[in-house]
């Protein structure tokens, strides 16, 4: 073990291995700056580049460009409200607000930092324990991930309080959009109402793109103000970079962040988007001032960030120990081993231990890397924002729809704009819209989770549940313990507390 | 509702930096206008939720395979029926809070609101011609047309500063997608406009990539 | 009277360029591949490989655009209503493009919306078994599956997909029951066989190859008649024909196909700039990286070959009882 390790090194005393992370990482944070340019997107082009380099340079490459596109999804979230990639829908509750008070900067940075050491714990803990994670990952099939969702989502409702019964509202009709399309069971086509452009379901992006975008450009040009940062802030404060006080603040939600994100990760299916709201309702939860919220709270960029990042680490896992991808990210990626001529599989690490092991802390390395990259890479977005609305408003606007129109076809940009309108008038209306995003995405895997448990199970329901899935029952006993909990917490606050609807 | 006068800082405190309660209630509550789409859009959803939870079976198209449902007891109608369901009677729900709203015209109308909804439905119809006229007039010269409308609109009047941005924006966005990354974006079905942007791609293809 | 000028200009510019343009030869601008599929899986891998060669060849950008769901239907229908005019083409497998469309109303006729241009490898799909089954070769689970109706858990893809197509072969042709567990691609299938939640799958060589090794997995029978001969893991397999189930024939064909409105003489290029590619000794190369190999038919014979199997599959289907 140590003479592999001590290989490993060796094999990253090279200076152009960082050159390589270091482009990737900039050209991920770019694309994923984009909203609606996925990294998948930008990973999937770049493959045929990454083959003709050697492994120890191609893969380390891409991996950049996967991590920096974590982080670049945040920029635009964090400015305009939009999220560049799915993974930053939480960012967008306390990134403009903060941007409005002229502290964008702050913020920009506070995500930088907090995605970066999720990243790094989450990756030198993967590297630690691989063994037992792999172990883990073979636990958990259909039933966990349905009792892991449903834990999630009681945990993500049971914060977002104020808006309750709008939130619930928003999630039903997200659940309801989540159904449209293709049912995977049995493969019958669901409300598409005869329409091609829905058979394949509606598209994420330009539903996230509309429901985001939207909205923020239409709020945009209401008000009369000239630039998107409110007028009464100090100009020159503005643009003020992050102070080491304020940041010691959030080391603690930085932290459970990245346990929360590592624990997510080990979850097939659950991802990024899931692990962010669940940071950020965490850190909601522990924090001693909750109101602040929502409302400009550092705390609030911390915890979605440093967990969507978080949940990297184990990803990678189920890639290298059984030639699994996870999901569409690491598929790329076992196409880069493969094509570099390594089978990710049980033997990798007898037959080619010390490069996988290189590439590992090549990916821990890269954090590093990342936090001078993008401390310095930040800086002109954050400048940017103070440019006009005259400017900046059209590009956003052309970006958001390059964004539609780069996954697919113009039928696309109608569901877009119908989206986004109504999006519009429902946040008009004070519907949180976020839980309406999270309804979409978890409702189709929580069917199938549901119906692929119940096709096991034989319609011994009972049996096979709780007494041959021990961890699925797990979570959902204490999904139920959870809620039994509030409401018994919310019934002895009742007297004397006015309730605003 | 609370009474404005229970406790705490004395109603109608202007002055003195604390609204009163009742007068939170009103910052907080909707503007009139608002309230009256919030009963609105409740009904609506609660007649989309409605309509969709009885009529699911017919929208489900075939094409999969008669599976043998003895063992596993869902079908495909029922979670959507329950989502479905569930909106309906949550919407109903909510339709109490807003017809109460709406009745008791708490909410102060907002500064400038028709203002602000007139602004908003102008940008409104240059995203949905601009979303309606690019697989058209192709992606340059629809997001040329936005840019200038978009731009004009928001107050930026300078020719010296217009002009640049209208012309120089989408072409480079278009340059930067479509050759450095590789990603199509609409080319206009009227020949004409299409061939002139193929020939700027092109022209910009030979200057910058080598 | 400023602007006037400028419009009047540009548009004389227009005007001068047009016929420029139009004596171009095909093709002239970027080509767009259309991958019915999700990101990273075998079709992806292989486009990332071909494009490059492909772009040299024919002297322009050849660009994938992935356009998965919908069955693989959303992809398939994009390119069937597209401009034939051969700067959109589509990057698929058999039984996208001869099972699916029978399984369901869509908006193209499967059988003359698309002409060949080229298949360029089959792969034969696997049934394999995790260690710990009750039982060693293809008759002892026949008798197994007869004995205990129900119990076996057959993982698949997705139905009507590429692991899908093969089991309704075999459950038919050999009469049994068994439990049909849906996975959402070959990663989660794979997965669910390993931890022992499935008991077989049918799969792919690259796949299973590090799982044999480690002793994970039972290989029981390749689909069709012609064995791996020159895979060193897998040249043991028995053929489905050898073991009394000729019926389970059904392989993956990963095929390019054209809109087919498309002119003959641009047809005519595409489908030479695929016999060309498979010669190409850097795309041979590339394949034999991504352990795979060459199967190549030209485009006008898959035309012919694709009708006979499409009749195949529309009696599988009625067979199976699709309503």
């Amino acid at each position: 073990m140590l003479a592999t390790l001590g290989q490993s090194v060796e094999l990253l005393l090279r200076w152009d291995v960082y050159l390589y992370i270091s482009a990737g990482l900039m050209v991920g944070m770019f694309v994923g700056a984009m909203p609606g340019l996925t990294t998948i997107l930008a990973m999937a082009v770049l493959l045929p580049i990454s083959f003709k380099l050697e492994p120890m340079l191609g893969i380390p490459f891409l991996i950049g460009v996967y991590k920096g596109g974590i982080y670049g999804g945040s920029i635009p979230a964090i400015l305009v409200g939009i999220p560049g990639t799915g993974a930053s829908i939480a960012t967008t509750f306390d990134g403009p607000p903060l941007t409005r008070q002229g502290k964008g900067r702050k913020a920009l940075e506070m995500a930088l930092y907090a995605s970066v050491i999720g990243d790094a714990l989450s990756d030198i803990l993967t590297l630690l324990l691989i063994g037992l994670i792999a172990r883990i990952i073979l636990l958990i099939g259909p039933p966990e991930v349905f009792a892991i969702i449903i834990f999630s989502l009681i945990l993500i409702a049971s914060v977002s309080g104020e808006s309750g019964l709008k939130g619930a509202i928003a999630a039903c009709i997200g659940v309801g959009l989540g159904f449209v399309g293709t049912e995977s069971v049995d493969g019958e086509a669901r409300m598409t109402f005869g329409l091609e452009a829905l058979v394949g379901g509606i598209p994420l992006i330009p539903l996230v793109i509309g429901v985001f975008a939207m909205p923020e450009v239409l709020e945009a040009v209401e008000s009369r103000a000239r630039g998107f940062i409110n007028e009464n802030v100090d100009a020159a404060r503005s643009g003020e970079s992050l102070r080491w006080h304020e940041f010691k603040r959030s080391i603690r939600t930085i932290l459970r962040s990245t346990v929360i994100g590592t624990g997510i990760g080990m979850v097939p299916g659950v991802g990024q988007v899931v692990a962010a709201f669940i940071g950020y309702s965490a850190a909601k939860r522990a924090s001693k001032h909750p109101e602040t919220f929502g409302k400009g709270e550092l705390d609030g960029i911390a915890g979605p960030e440093a967990a969507n990042n978080a949940v990297n680490g184990p990803t990678l896992v189920p890639l290298l120990t059984l030639g699994i991808p996870g999901d569409n990210i690491t598929a790329i990626l076992l196409g880069a081993f493969v094509a570099h001529g390594m089978r990710p599989g049980p033997q990798i690490f007898n037959e080619q231990g010390a490069l996988i092991y290189a590439i590992l802390i090549a990916a821990v390395l890269a954090n590093l890397l990342f936090v001078v990259l993008g401390y310095v890479l930040l800086k002109p977005f954050a400048k940017a924002i103070q440019l006009p609305k005259a400017y900046l408003v059209p590009v956003i606007l052309a970006l958001a729809f390059v964004g539609t129109l780069s996954t697919g076809s113009a039928s696309d940009l109608g569901i877009m704009m119908v989206a986004g309108i109504c999006a519009y008038i429902l946040k008009k209306l004070r519907y949180d819209l976020a839980p309406l995003i999270i309804g979409f995405i978890l409702a189709e895997p929580i069917e199938l989770r549901l119906s692929q448990s119940l096709i096991y199970a034989r319609g011994d329901i009972f049996n096979f549940f709780f007494l041959q899935r021990p961890i699925a029952s797990f979570f959902l006993l204490a999904g139920i313990a959870w809620i039994a909990g509030m409401v018994y917490v919310r019934y002895r606050r009742r007297p004397g507390v006015a309730m605003i609807p | 509702m609370t009474d404005a006068t229970q406790g705490g800082p004395p109603a109608g405190g202007s002055g003195s930096g604390v609204p009163a309660t009742g007068e939170i209630d009103a910052l907080v509550a909707l503007t009139p206008m608002m309230a009256r789409v919030d009963v609105a859009v409740a009904a609506l959803l609660a007649l989309i939720g409605a309509t969709l939870t009885v009529a699911m079976p017919m929208l489900i198209a075939s094409g999969g395979i008669d599976t043998e449902r003895d063992f596993s007891t869902l079908s495909s109608a029922l979670i959507p029926r329950l989502a479905f369901g569930s909106l309906t009677v949550l919407a109903l729900v909510a339709m109490v809070p807003a017809v109460q709203t709406m009745r008791s015209g708490i909410g102060r109308p907002r500064a400038d609101e028709l203002g602000r909804m007139q602004r908003a439905g102008i940008a409104a119809a240059i995203a949905i011609a601009y979303a309606a006229s690019v697989t058209l007039l192709g992606y340059i010269l629809s997001t040329m047309l936005m840019t200038a409308a978009m731009a004009y609109y928001l107050g930026l009047r300078n020719p010296a500063a217009f002009i640049p941005t209208v012309l120089i924006v989408p072409v480079a966005i278009r340059f930067v997608f479509e050759r450095l990354l590789l990603i199509s974006l609409p080319r206009s079905s009227i020949e004409s406009i299409g061939l002139v942007e193929d020939a700027v791609m092109r022209f910009l293809v030979r200057i910058f990539i080598p | 009277m400023r602007t006037l000028r400028v419009l009047a200009t540009a548009a004389l510019a227009a005007a001068l360029m047009a016929p420029l343009a139009v004596r171009a030869e095909y093709p002239e601008r970027p080509i767009t591949v259309v991958i019915p599929l999700g990101a990273g899986g075998s079709h992806d891998l292989h486009a990332r490989g071909i494009t490059p060669v492909l772009s040299e060849i024919l002297g322009q950008p050849v660009v994938v655009s992935l356009v998965p769901g919908g069955a693989g239907m959303k992809g398939t229908t994009q390119v069937a209503k597209a401009t034939p005019d051969g700067y959109t083409i589509i990057f698929t497998h058999n039984a996208f493009d001869q099972l699916t469309p029978q399984t369901r109303k869509v908006e193209f006729d499967p059988i003359t919306a698309f002409k060949s241009i080229a298949r360029i490898n089959a792969n034969e799909p696997m049934l394999a078994a995790r260690a710990g089954v009750p039982y060693k070769t293809l008759a002892e689970l026949v008798d197994y599956a007869k004995k205990n109706p129900g119990k076996v858990n057959i993982g698949h893809t997705g139905v009507w997909g590429v692991g899908f197509v093969p089991i309704m072969q075999f459950i038919k042709a050999a009469g049994i029951k068994v439990n049909l567990i849906p996975h959402t691609g070959g990663g989660p299938a794979m997965r669910a066989v390993l931890a022992g939640e499935d008991d077989l799958t049918f799969g792919f060589a690259t796949q299973y190859r590090p799982h044999y090794k480690a002793g994970k997995l039972i290989p029981l029978a390749l689909a069709g008649d012609k064995p791996l001969k020159n895979d060193p893991e897998f040249k043991g397999v028995k053929t489905m024909k050898d073991l009394g189930f000729p019926s389970v024939d059904f392989t993956m064909d990963r095929i390019f196909m054209a809109p087919a409105g498309i002119p003959a003489d641009r047809l005519a290029k595409l489908r030479k700039a695929f016999d060309d590619l498979n010669k190409n000794p850097k795309y041979l190369a590339f394949l034999k990286s991504i352990g795979e190999k060459t199967d190549y038919m030209s485009g006008a014979d898959y035309d012919g070959y694709r009708l006979r199997r499409m009749k195949q599959m529309a009696d599988l289907i009625k067979e199976v009882g699709a309503k």
